[in-house]
């Protein structure tokens, strides 16, 4: 709907009243002073919205800041600085909307102060809105940085120490141990301390008493690491066996093909040696008859020519 | 390396106590290596020995005492709750085997053999098999047992190895003899070829 119209009687009314008062006295403070608290709390309204427009603007740049998630940039700190400005802007608007119904007493007629509590709810409702983008964009960013968190977790996780495997290997003489629960304190410390033995063995100050309980478990934990040693080597016999075997396999592969070729190069021969065998047998004939045939000739020849 | 004698005791829980409350519930003893008119006192004297070992050995732990008189080492393993097992071997017998022979019979739940039978190892049921079954101290000791078959497999894998590698050596003199053969053959063939293709008349 098109006011400019009403706007321009408005404004020509004003002028007149305008000078209407300056020509009376009283009055024209009375209207002036209604007019500048009215536009006070249209003026900070303007300035709040502007604010409110701006900030806007922020937060989607905030959206955007967060939503590129490329691991290299370093958005860090600038998505900390923009929801940081973001944040000061909100309250200080919040305060500001909060000031603006104490202005609201200042509206003299009805109008104008239903027209104010309407603006001043406008602006509260859009300052809410505002809040709420930059409630979801914060979840969101949190949930990234999470995800980023776990992820990071996942690939850089430490692995078990060998101090661990080592304990496991020397604590098994302990575990065997205290599979007899019916020994009481001093057994269980003796335990500990042979498991330990590998660290240190101050014997000297020791009764012969406690140097048995150590040297027994000391015993226990020496056979253990033995045996470990020894199972190692048979394992590593067991792989050099195998692959001994597995060379040795491919060597008869050789063997049996070099045999292969040598039987058919054997049946070739043989193929050929009876072919030779029957042309020679058959060739007797042949020649037998061409012998006939160059004696007829020469025998004929000889005749013609006595 | 002999196994002598096994007793399991009695005894108050106390810090010590006097020899003769030691109480022995079951002893065996192998003295053949005794001659025939000093069994008698090595056995009063072993028997000595358990009681005074089990009397002054504090509840809870286990120790290994050399007994010069009766030649023999005890080791004793002595619970919290008075109930202890000793062992008298001879000084070369290794003290651990001893301690689990002793933790074998603490640890005996009646009705079922104290030690199962396995492929390698026989059955033990009581005092007196324990006594011949574990002359030989790596019977008791399930570590050294461990080792023993280890050591075991470890050799005849060592004479696995070394007859396959004699195997190797053999089959690259096949592989000689055979690429021999294969060439020879080929040769053969190829005169013969050579010879019916150029003689035609003989």
């Amino acid at each position: 709907m098109d006011r400019t119209r009403e706007f321009t009687d408005s404004v020509e009314s004003f002028k007149r009243r305008q000078a209407l008062s300056s020509s009376t006295g009283a009055p024209t403070l009375g209207v002036r002073a209604q007019k500048p608290p009215k536009s006070r709390v249209f003026v900070t309204a303007s300035q709040i919205a502007r604010n409110l427009g701006h900030i806007g603007i922020n937060v989607k740049k905030l959206a955007d800041l967060s939503k590129t998630s490329d691991p290299f940039k370093d958005c860090e700190v600038r998505i900390e600085e923009l929801s940081g400005t973001i944040k000061l802007d909100l309250d200080t608007l919040k305060a500001q909307i909060d000031g603006l119904p104490k202005l609201l007493s200042e509206c003299r007629n009805a109008h104008s102060r239903a027209h104010c509590e309407q603006i001043i709810e406008q602006l509260r409702m859009r300052l809410a809105n505002v809040t709420q983008k930059m409630k979801t964009i914060l979840t969101s960013r949190s949930e990234a940085l999470r995800l980023q968190q776990e992820r990071r977790d996942q690939f850089c996780a430490t692995t078990t120490p060998s101090v661990l495997s080592h304990r496991t290997g020397g604590s098994q003489p302990y575990n065997i141990y205290s599979g007899d629960p019916a020994l009481g304190g001093p057994a269980a410390a003796a335990a500990s301390g042979g498991s330990d033995f590998a660290v240190a063995l101050p014997e000297d100050d020791l009764t012969p008493l406690q140097q048995t309980q150590v040297a027994y478990h000391a015993s226990r934990t020496q056979s253990m690491t033995r045996v470990q040693r020894t199972l190692a080597e048979i394992g590593r016999m067991f792989q050099d066996f195998t692959q001994l075997v597995y060379s040795q396999g491919e060597q008869l592969r050789i063997i049996d093909d070099n045999l292969d070729h040598t039987l058919d190069n054997l049946e070739a021969a043989t193929g050929e040696l009876k072919t030779a065998q029957k042309k020679i047998s058959s060739n007797r004939w042949l020649i037998i008859k061409i012998l006939l045939i160059i004696v007829a000739f020469l025998l004929v020849f000889g005749l013609l020519f006595r | 390396m002999r196994l002598s004698a096994i007793a399991i005791f009695h005894r108050a829980p106390t810090e010590t106590v006097e020899p003769d409350s030691v109480q022995i519930m079951e002893s065996a003893f192998n003295l053949a290596a005794v001659p025939f008119w000093d069994k008698k006192k090595v056995e009063e004297l072993i028997l000595q020995g358990f009681r005074i070992c089990g009397a002054r050995i504090p509840p809870g732990t286990i120790h290994s005492v050399r007994y010069p008189e009766a030649q023999h080492t005890f080791h004793i393993v002595l619970q919290a709750s008075g109930k202890g097992c000793v062992v008298a071997t001879d000084a070369e017998y290794p003290s651990r085997s001893a301690v689990s022979i002793a933790y074998k019979f603490l640890n005996r739940v009646p009705g079922q053999p104290v030690s199962a039978a396995t492929a390698t190892t026989p059955a033990v049921q009581n005092l007196h098999d324990a006594i011949t079954v574990y002359q030989d101290p790596v019977q008791a000791d399930k570590i050294s047992l461990l080792q023993r078959e280890l050591e075991e497999v470890h050799r005849v894998m060592e004479e696995n190895i070394e007859r396959v590698l004699r195997r190797g050596e053999q089959i690259d003199d096949l592989i000689a003899r055979s690429n021999k053969l294969s060439d020879a053959s080929k040769a053969f063939y190829q005169r013969t070829k050579k010879m019916n293709s150029c003689c035609t008349l003989l």
